[in-house]
């Protein structure tokens, strides 16, 4: 008999009322019920039992687990062994038109869905052979052929054939006890399948197929129709429209939390899961709504099982550090807890670039642990060059998942969620030593074949790709999360159907790469039946019946404006007819159990630390001192905590401040052993190269060549301004000073370090500095000196007044970057340089004085202010913005204008 | 409303051949193009999969779609062909055409777009990669160009050293947006040229400089050598030279084309290996560029239209059948775009399609992104001296016609103008106003924060205008209504611009929308978030570490800090203890740091298993920041970064980045690289919103109130080190052995002088562009730091006014005209008065969602087994069941398999008892056929047992039978070894294949009793109540029996509530006892230590009913 009613009609209930009959009647031997997925049947066995049965489970069977009893002596190839036979097949068949992309996984899935389909269409190479015209359709059935052959020559059989050996079984053997079948939750059938269901006919006294309307159907001959389901009235769709997939989910999320429901009373059904399924999670958890997937998770995805392939792809590059530091820091790393292990991280960090296991031995100097651990990978030195056997490959890698994988799971009364986390981790761990195994056992590395680590473990991550994760939730009181083809047997009080954009639900398909529907129009001709097209939409329609009859109370259907990446998206075509109002969903935000808030800023540090501060503070320097002026949170993050960010890298160690060494050091060695300046600065920099332990690269040789013209032209033009010193000065480079900020009694010392000062018979003295800087910079430089803005040089003169008497005459900055540039002031206009009275020169040394003791004292005072004289200073030199956090302060409080400064 | 006759002819255009449609602003184009389809479709009964129309955005596309089937409701016979139009970009066009055709273009078929930053990533990557490997090879074009490569004219190299790899991105990008392969042509200097000219300028003046600069000209052309040296002592012996007198302009010709022309020729010549090594690098980056993106699947929406346009124009090309084409914006479209529409054209043989192609030079504002006008104007002429159709819809519905009148004079085109000269006329009936439309707004002397005093008063006009401005209620059809801050927008030419004007307004209380906020990554959430993630990578970071502590994920004081840093050589250490109280902080800071110490330890243990992003949003919403960032005054924005952030995360996921530390270091690097592209995310919903827009942004949309704001800037380019031109190659500065500043190359002068007059047209377009965008009010400002200036578009703004804003200031608005123009105008100077802040004027408060308190749960089902073995030690089942756990730490040691339901007897390693005992229990069922000797000697001794023997004699049995039954609201599934029925006696069976001494049957049998009572009292469900339960230990041949009488079946039940009632509280007791010795989990993950000796004095350990 053949059932025939829209969804939601009641055909499964119809079903299950006659098998309750039975097994009340304990004639359960006599019934069953076939089901395409063993969640199905799972949910319809658990609805027998909750009238009151004990129901034996093989009453419902799916379809597969049912043709697999009959056929116990078939071989079926299983995902993996089928990919890797057609990967092989790809690469053997060696066709035009394909050769060059036979290593991609994507067209190797094109691939073999197509075969599928002609399978399920009952054709096989041979007869879609004719079919074929153009070169690509050629190479198609090319890798169709051989895949059939290889299939058939390791003496596996593919589900199909299978099918349609279980059909004829059914015929020899008849169905023993049972006597109705009963067919349910399928609406297309395969050949076999459709062959199968009509040897079950023949053999059965009963015989019940439930099915949508609308389809091409089996058995032929006259349905009994169902009437669609007596609508209550008041569910009528609600259709929401929100400005985001995300704002989707939180109305989503705003309905669950507001209704009275309990929670298992709502279900999510999901077309395109790729769009919703992270999104999902990110939302409902942070709202703590328990919620449960009913999706597939594959292996290949979990994060343990990322650890493991991370460690054979280190072990591939001979232990590249950059790749080897993740995986040894990693908490499922038997030393990711070491009390030593994130100083380890920074000190490989240190010393990049680096590789080899023995590079990493070396820096786990102090951590005996991590030594040992690292030590104990030894062996796998030389893994990318071995070639062994693949069971001792799989022997191998499960010692070296036992040696770099412990998982530590929670043993307290942890929070639901961590534990749901940990059983999954655990079930991975376990399924990854299996799926080690599977590798092992695959058919192409059998006999003496000695695969390359790589080759194995290719196929390792194929094992892994095939291999679903259980996912151990059977939670009670929880939202339902349902892609469309699990909601079928689904009937809910509150549905939320999501996603309705056009492209996802209806999901547009490309037209298949080998065989266009024109193509397949053609193919019909030949008996061949596969999809177009026009199929596709009229199946899409269809799901979108299922999806939104699954509710028994009340429909959401819902839509985003935008997808997540801000593209804009067009609502979707089905639900045109629906006649819902459209309804904007309100705007929401996200609340938390604790609000948080961050510190609130002080201007300074509370008495009781004052000490501490001073005790940090021995001393001061001139550039420190700058800091505090510039702005005194910097100098306390800098200074006072002296906060270390992680080592740098590689790529930013010849930063400007290195540069900036380099040229000093070339600078002060030519004034005082003279020579040619280029030499001296080629040696200056490859000595901070190897400092920095870096290679010669093209980025360094521009910098040693800029460097080079740099000074090349400081060299030639320094000549100019030694001649207009008058005679008899006496130049000294990179001195020491130091003065005493007398108002502090006899402690606080403010200590320097002079580029150079030049000092005539009568003690009259030029300090000089050298920046690595451009002109324009250098005049601005003195421009602030001599506002009293800038004090560098204003302190180093007044250093030397202090300490050796001498008496301030002028100063002069040279500029090295680009053009050399000097830019100077001296008393009565000496040497050339900017004139400014001695009396003027007096008050700057005194302003300069007084703001250092000022500024000193402010830090012995706790001053820490967020108060950066120059915003743009921030950004670009200061690394501490996201510490004093002056981003988020409204620019009232740091004493600006409105706006700012952009 | 009808069409006009000239739309109607545009919709209605059928000849063959291609047909132009210049449409001016607000000429209703966009209807023009749906009513064509309309027509096409439905009167001339094309079928909609043979049109194609192609539209400049995603978002035009869209709303030419769902006009198309949203108007058509009504003739619904129609509507499934219309929503079958193909309408899409170009890139989508080309896209769908690679996916379908991946095979003939030889791309992956799942190949994914790259966006535009990985994409910069990538190539980065393959310059460095590119520029180390020819750093290896050294040669001496290496050489010369590390020597004289000079991109910067200030000299220095310092920066130039890493800004050659920004200037080879920008190369590729030019090379690859013409779609062509780098090459070069050797320029020749017009030597002679410059000697003739030289020549006859030392017969006007005659000076002896002038003579021997033409001497060493006649003496270079005569060699054909223009050595530098040479042409520079020519420079020097001219610069005394002035321009004045008869000679003016040959002198201004010599010194400002002839000699520049020369020298770069030289240069290049010069330069010449140099400049083949580079066009040698650009080749192998662009190779290795490519086959990175091969190499992982993806490509670049320039490779996928050169790959559409070489599949077009292959053999393998699948047949085409468009019969129309519709394009619109072409102004904007550029060379390789302009390839594949031809492309696309030729492929379909003679029966080309109708080619139907709307635009507008004078709205063409893409050329910085190498967008060609001049196709466009070739396009129209094309069609003109062919005779086609070239339709101009110059009716404008959109401005009032004082608004046009203002576009006309300020803009009024020309020959050199970037603006085509023709009228629009005013074709929109506005109610008349007395008031003018047009309004200048001067600011002037406003210090260094000139443009915030702009914004203030820009902000004090906004809402005069909102109170006393009426406009056209065009939704309703007619009349007027006041105006909405929706209606208001502030267009602006840079990002920058828009910021500073969006934060004023804000603090102004005026909601406000923009697109020229910081993107994602200049934001402080951004930096927030990333410096938590390195923390979680690694808390030794102390400036990260640091941030977050005082941030909201923590909110610890300076002081805190300190304190910490007095007792601890690194701040993570406070962390890594678990007394932070030791630092001595207040109990505030205390709670707050060990609420913190927690979070973190959570994060850093689960950062393998739990994806980043979950890992942040769960961070993110536990410790209050979102509450946090809902407090903040652009709340809306922040937020919505967050959301931002997280969708990038899961884009970086689902491409492989899977790991914390790998999202960690791709989201520093995108911080580094502060990529202005990711735009601020759109915040509130903008019908209460002034929106403040960059005039490209602008493109397509119309507002009432238009306000054209910081008039005086002009965009600061950065220069170019390198260019390319279709028409002259690669070009580049270099530096010269003499001093000075690097001189162009030939390729460089030439392209970087196209540049310069495309940019000056340009300009003038996207002020005329701006400007239409007003329908009803027009303001125009401009501030000064200092005096006002006549500079770019303010310059034109004055003179097209007749403004002198040198005047004095003026005393409010004052209106003016010239001409019949009317217009306000007003001049302040300092600051603005009243700049206090403001309350928002806010829409509704979002709705805030309170997360749900954390809620008991447990499971529906469970396995027997599972019940049994909680009754047996609540701590061993949490440990082995519901964590599936063996061995403590799942490190050397191995897992068994676990399945649910019989997870005691699944194993699949051949020397696993537990696998021994499913073949056992096979083999007694009937479904093992060979089994080994050992497994058939066990089975026997259940055969040979008077049990066994009754079994056979029974008249029902029913063996391995697997169900499902409920006790309470519980689902339990069980599977019965054994039930038969013979002497009026049934009888359950469980075979047991441990190993135990006979002495510890009685007692270990206890421990099952729970599993066999609960399927006897399943069984009675079933109308088959069991009499007798045994367990029988194959080993022995031994058979216990189990009380299943009614008190035990309860007590079976209540076991079962207690199950799950442990589930949903998570407390799994430890039941110590001797029993611990067996347990896999003792000493290792249970704690329980049972005092053994106590046991074995005392040896009845006794179950406690928790
Ligand atoms: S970023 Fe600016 S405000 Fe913050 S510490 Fe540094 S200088 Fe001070």
């Amino acid at each position: 008999m053949l059932l025939i009613g829209p969804p939601g009609s009641g055909k499964t209930a119809h079903i299950l009322r006659a098998l309750e009959t039975a097994i009340r009647a304990g004639r359960s031997d006599e019934v069953q019920l076939l089901v395409p997925t063993s969640s199905m049947r799972n949910h319809l066995l658990n609805q027998l039992a909750r009238r009151g049965l004990m129901v034996p489970a093989r009453v419902i069977s799916t379809m597969p687990e049912y043709v697999r009893s009959l056929t116990p002596d078939v071989r079926e190839a299983g995902g993996v062994v089928e990919d890797r036979l057609l990967s092989q097949a790809v690469e053997a068949s060696g066709q035009p038109g394909l050769e060059f992309r036979s290593g991609s996984a994507r067209l190797r899935s094109r691939i073999d869905d197509l075969m599928r389909e002609f399978w399920a269409a009952g054709a096989d190479s041979y007869q879609v052979e004719p079919a074929a015209r153009t070169r690509q359709q050629r190479a198609f059935v090319g890798v169709f052929r051989e895949f059939e052959s290889s299939l058939a020559g390791e003496g596996l059989a593919h589900t199909n054939q299978r099918i349609a050996l279980a059909a004829a079984r059914i015929r020899e053997q008849g169905l023993s006890a049972v006597r109705t079948v009963y067919v349910d939750g399928f609406d297309i059938f395969t050949k076999q399948q459709e062959e199968l269901l009509r040897a079950l006919d023949e053999q059965s006294e009963e015989f019940v197929v439930a099915m949508p309307e609308g389809l091409p159907h089996y058995p032929p001959g006259k349905p009994e129709h169902l009437p669609p389901p007596p609508r209550d009235a008041a569910l009528k769709p609600e259709l929401v429209e929100a400005s985001s997939p995300r704002a989707e989910v939180m109305e989503i999320g705003r309905r669950i939390l507001a209704s009275d429901r309990p929670l298992h009373q709502h279900a999510i059904i999901v077309r395109s899961l790729e769009h919703y399924d992270g999104l999902i999670r990110e939302v409902f958890e942070a709202l703590g709504i328990p919620h449960r997937f009913w999706s597939r998770h594959f292996l290949a995805e979990h994060g343990v099982t990322r650890h493991f392939l991370e460690w054979l792809r280190v072990i591939e590059s001979r232990f590249s550090a950059e790749r080897a530091i993740e995986a040894i820091c990693s908490p499922l790393s038997p030393v990711g807890a070491d009390p030593g292990i994130e100083k380890f991280d920074f000190s490989v960090r240190d010393a990049l670039p680096g590789e080899g296991l023995e590079f990493l031995v070396n820096s786990a100097g102090e951590f005996p642990a991590i030594r040992r651990f690292l030590r104990g990978l030894a062996p796998c030195q030389d893994w990318h060059r071995r070639r062994v056997g693949a069971k001792r490959w799989q022997a191998d890698c499960l010692e070296l998942l036992n040696w770099v994988q412990h998982l530590r799971p929670p043993v307290g009364t942890e929070s639901f969620l961590r534990t749901c986390d940990w059983r999954v981790a655990i079930r991975a761990r376990q399924a990854l030593a299996r799926a080690l195994e599977e590798t092992g056992d695959l058919p192409e590395f059998a006999g003496r074949k000695r695969p390359a680590l790589q080759t194995f473990a290719d196929a390792f991550e194929d094992v892994l790709r095939n291999t679903a994760l259980a996912v151990p939730d059977q939670r009670f009181d929880v939202v339902h999360v349902l892609p469309i083809a699990e909601s079928r047997q689904w009937s809910i009080p509150v549905a939320f159907v999501c996603g309705l954009a056009e492209g996802w639900f209806p999901r547009s398909f490309a037209q298949d790469i080998f065989f266009d529907d024109e193509d397949r129009i053609q193919l019909r001709g030949r008996g061949i039946d596969l999809r177009t097209s026009a199929d596709r939409a009229q199946a899409e329609r269809r799901l979108f019946e299922v999806a939104s009859s699954r509710a028994t109370q009340q429909l959401v259907l819902s839509y985003p404006l935008r997808a997540s990446d801000g593209q804009p998206q067009a609502r979707s075509s089905l639900v045109e007819d629906c006649a819902a109002e459209v309804r904007r969903g309100p705007r929401l935000r996200m609340g938390s159990p604790a609000p948080a808030s961050p510190s609130e800023p002080a201007a300074s540090l509370p008495r009781g630390l004052l000490r501490a501060v001073a005790e940090r503070n021995p001393q001061f320097s001139v550039s420190g001192i700058g800091d505090f002026r510039q702005c005194p949170y910097r100098f306390f993050s800098a200074t006072t905590l002296r906060l270390q960010g992680r080592p740098p890298l590689p790529g930013q160690r010849l930063d400007a401040q290195a540069l900036g060494m380099v040229v000093h050091a070339a600078v002060d060695c030519w004034n005082r052993d003279g020579g040619q300046i280029g030499e001296i600065l080629d040696r200056a920099f490859s000595a901070k190269l190897s400092e920095l332990r870096l290679e010669e690269t093209f980025r360094t040789e521009r910098y040693r060549l800029a460097l080079r013209a740099d000074l090349q032209r400081f060299a030639d033009s320094d000549q100019t301004i030694q001649m207009a010193l008058p005679e008899g000065m006496q130049s000294r480079f990179e001195e020491a000073a130091e003065f005493r900020i007398r108002s502090l009694g006899s402690q606080p010392v403010v200590k320097c370090r002079i580029d150079r000062y030049d000092v005539d018979p009568n003690q009259r003295c030029l300090v000089t500095d050298y920046k690595y800087a451009r002109p324009s910079r250098v005049k601005e430089l003195l421009k602030q000196h001599l506002e009293g803005e800038e004090l560098q040089m204003l302190l180093y003169l007044a250093a030397l007044e202090q300490q050796l008497s001498f008496e301030p005459t002028g100063m002069v900055l040279c500029g090295l970057r680009g053009e050399t540039s000097f830019a100077g002031a001296a008393i009565d206009g000496e040497c050339g340089l900017q004139p400014i009275t001695q009396d003027a020169m007096r008050a700057l040394l005194d302003t300069a004085r007084a703001e250092a003791a000022e500024a000193v004292e402010e830090v012995l005072d706790g001053g820490i202010a967020v108060r950066p004289r120059d915003r743009d200073f921030c950004g670009r030199f200061c690394e501490f913005g996201s510490v004093c956090r002056v981003e988020w302060m409204p620019p009232s409080d740091l004493g600006e204008s409105m706006g700012g400064t952009s | 409303m009808q069409l006009t006759p000239e739309q109607l002819r545009a919709v209605q255009s059928w000849q063959r051949g291609d047909i132009c449609v210049v449409a001016g602003p607000g000429s209703g184009k966009t209807r023009v193009l749906v009513e064509r389809l309309r027509w096409l479709i439905v009167e001339r009964q094309v079928r909609p999969e043979r049109i194609l129309a192609i539209t400049f955005t995603e978002k035009a596309a869209l709303e030419m779609h769902s006009r198309l089937v949203g108007e058509s409701r009504p003739a619904s016979e129609h509507r499934s062909l219309f929503e079958s139009a193909q309408i899409s970009t170009i890139d989508a066009f080309c896209s769908r055409l690679l996916r379908e055709r991946a095979l003939e273009a030889g791309v992956d078929p799942g190949f994914e777009m790259l966006d535009a930053g990985e994409a910069d990533e990538l190539l980065a990557e393959a310059i460095e990669q590119a520029l180390d490997e020819a750093f290896g090879k050294s040669g001496p074009g290496l050489e010369a160009f590390l020597a004289n490569y000079g991109p910067s004219a200030a000299r220095s190299a310092g920066e130039d050293a890493s800004s050659i790899h920004r200037d080879l991105a920008d190369l590729i990008y030019r090379i690859r947006s013409y779609g062509c392969k780098p090459f070069t042509t050797s320029p020749q200097p017009p030597l002679d040229s410059l000697a003739d000219a030289l020549r006859s300028l030392s017969g006007v003046q005659q000076s002896e400089e002038v003579a021997r600069a033409a001497d060493e000209a006649r003496l270079a052309s005569a060699k054909a050598d223009a050595s530098p040296a040479a042409l520079e002592s020519i420079r020097v012996l001219l610069e005394p030279v002035q321009r004045r007198g008869q000679a003016k302009e040959l002198v201004g010709e010599i010194k400002d084309v002839l000699l520049p022309a020369c020298r770069s020729a030289a240069v290049s010549s010069a330069n010449e290996s140099a400049r083949k090594w580079l066009r040698g690098l650009a080749r192998r980056t662009l190779a290795s560029f490519g086959a990175a993106k091969r190499a992982s699947g993806r490509l670049d929406f320039d490779d996928a239209l050169a790959l559409a346009a070489d599949l077009l124009a292959s053999p393998d090309c699948p047949a085409l059948a468009f019969e129309h084409i519709l394009i619109d914006e072409f102004q904007d479209t550029n060379p390789l775009q302009v390839r594949l529409v031809d492309r696309l054209l030729d492929a379909h043989g003679d029966r080309r399609p109708v080619r139907f192609v709307v635009g507008d030079i004078n709205q063409s504002i893409y050329g910085f992104r190498h967008a060609d006008q001049n196709v466009f104007r070739r396009y129209r002429e094309r069609v003109e001296q062919l005779g086609g159709d070239v339709i101009r819809l110059l009716d404008n519905f959109r401005s009032r016609p004082e608004l046009l009148a203002a576009v006309h004079r300020l803009l009024p085109g020309g020959d050199s103008s970037g603006v085509e000269r023709h009228r629009l006329n005013a074709a929109y009936q506005f109610p008349p106003k007395e008031s003018a439309c047009l309004e200048v707004q001067l600011v002037c002397d406003a210090g260094s924060e000139s443009r915030t005093q702009e914004a203030l008063r820009l902000a004090h006009r906004l809402r005069a205008l909102k109170s006393e401005l009426r406009v056209v209620d065009r939704e309703a059809g007619r009349g007027t209504r006041g105006l909405r801050w929706g209606d208001v927008a502030i267009l602006v030419r840079t990002h920058a611009g828009g910021a500073v004007i969006a934060g004023v307004l804000r603090r102004q209380g005026i909601p406000c929308l923009t697109s020229t906020d910081r993107g994602l990554f200049h934001a402080p959430e951004t930096a927030e978030l990333a410096a938590f993630l390195r923390v979680v990578r690694n808390p030794r970071d102390e400036i990260s570490l640091a941030a977050v502590l005082k941030s909201p994920f923590c909110g610890i004081t300076d002081a805190a800090l300190l304190r910490i840093r007095l007792l601890f050589e690194n701040l993570s250490e406070a962390l890594a203890t678990d007394s932070p109280n030791a630092a001595g902080l207040d109990a505030d800071g205390a709670r707050r740091l060990e609420r913190f110490r927690q979070l973190l330890a959570r994060c850093r243990a689960d950062r393998a298993a739990v994806p980043p992003r979950f890992l942040l949003a769960r961070s993110v919403a536990e410790c209050g920041y979102r509450s946090f960032l809902a407090q903040q005054d652009d709340s809306d924005l922040a937020l919505a970064r967050v959301d931002q952030l997280l969708d990038w995360i899961a884009r970086k996921e689902r491409q492989g980045l899977v790991s914390l530390g790998a999202i960690s270091a791709a989201l520093d690097r995108a911080l580094e690289a502060q990529r202005p592209e990711e735009a601020a995310p759109e915040g509130a919903d903008s019908g209460a919103s002034v929106q403040v827009l960059t005039m490209h942004a602008a493109k397509g949309l119309e507002f009432p109130v238009v306000v054209l704001a910081a008039l005086q800037s002009r965009p600061t380019a950065r220069q170019a080190g390198l260019l390319f031109s279709e028409d002259h190659g690669i070009g580049a500065r270099w530096r010269q052995p003499f001093e000075g500043d690097p001189v162009p190359d030939t390729a460089f002068a030439r392209t970087s002088a196209d540049i310069a007059e495309r940019e000056r047209t340009e300009a003038e377009r996207l002020l005329y562009v701006a400007m239409t965008r007003a329908e009803e009010h027009l303001l125009l400002s401009a501030s000064y730091a200092g005096a006002a200036q006549r500079s770019g578009w303010a310059k034109t703004v004055f003179d097209g006014l007749g403004i002198n804003p040198k005047e004095a200031p003026t005393d409010g608005l004052e209106e003016r005209t010239i001409g019949d123009l009317k217009f306000l105008y007003s001049k302040t100077v300092g600051e603005a008065p009243d700049s206090q802040p403001r309350a928002a004027e806010t829409s509704a408060a979002p709705e805030v969602l309170e997360p749900l308190a954390p809620a008991a749960q447990a499971d529906y089902s469970a396995a027997v087994t599972s019940v049994s073995l909680f009754g047996e030690c609540p701590r061993k089942y949490f440990l082995s069941r519901y964590l599936g756990l063996q061995t403590d730490d799942l490190g050397p040691g191995r897992l068994d398999d676990h399945r649910d339901d019989r997870g005691q007897r699944r194993g699949r390693d051949d020397l696993d008892p537990s696998l021994f005992g499913q073949q056992v229990h096979e083999y007694l069922a009937g479904q093992l056929e060979d089994p080994s000797p050992a497994v058939r000697a066990l089975a026997e001794r259940f055969a040979d047992h008077d049990l066994g023997l009754r079994s056979q004699r029974a008249g029902r049995i029913d063996r391995e039978m697997a169900f499902v039954f409920t006790v309470g609201d519980y689902l339990l599934r069980g599977t019965v070894d054994l039930l038969f029925e013979e002497g009026g006696e049934r009888i359950l069976v469980d075979y047991k294949t441990d190993n135990r001494p006979a002495s510890e049957l009685e007692a270990s049998a206890k421990q099952y009793a729970a599993q066999l009572q609960l399927y006897a009292a399943g069984l009675a469900k079933a109308q088959t109540a069991v009499d007798r339960a045994v367990v029988f230990y194959l080993r022995h041949g031994a058979p216990i029996d189990i009380d299943v009488g009614n008190g035990a079946l309860e007590g079976a039940k209540r076991l079962v509530e207690e199950f799950f009632a442990a589930q949903r509280s998570q407390a799994y007791p430890l039941r110590e006892g001797e029993r611990c010795r067996h347990c896999p989990h003792f000493k290792r993950a249970c704690p329980a230590k049972p005092d053994l000796r106590q046991i074995l004095v005392n040896p009845a350990p006794r179950r406690k009913r928790p």
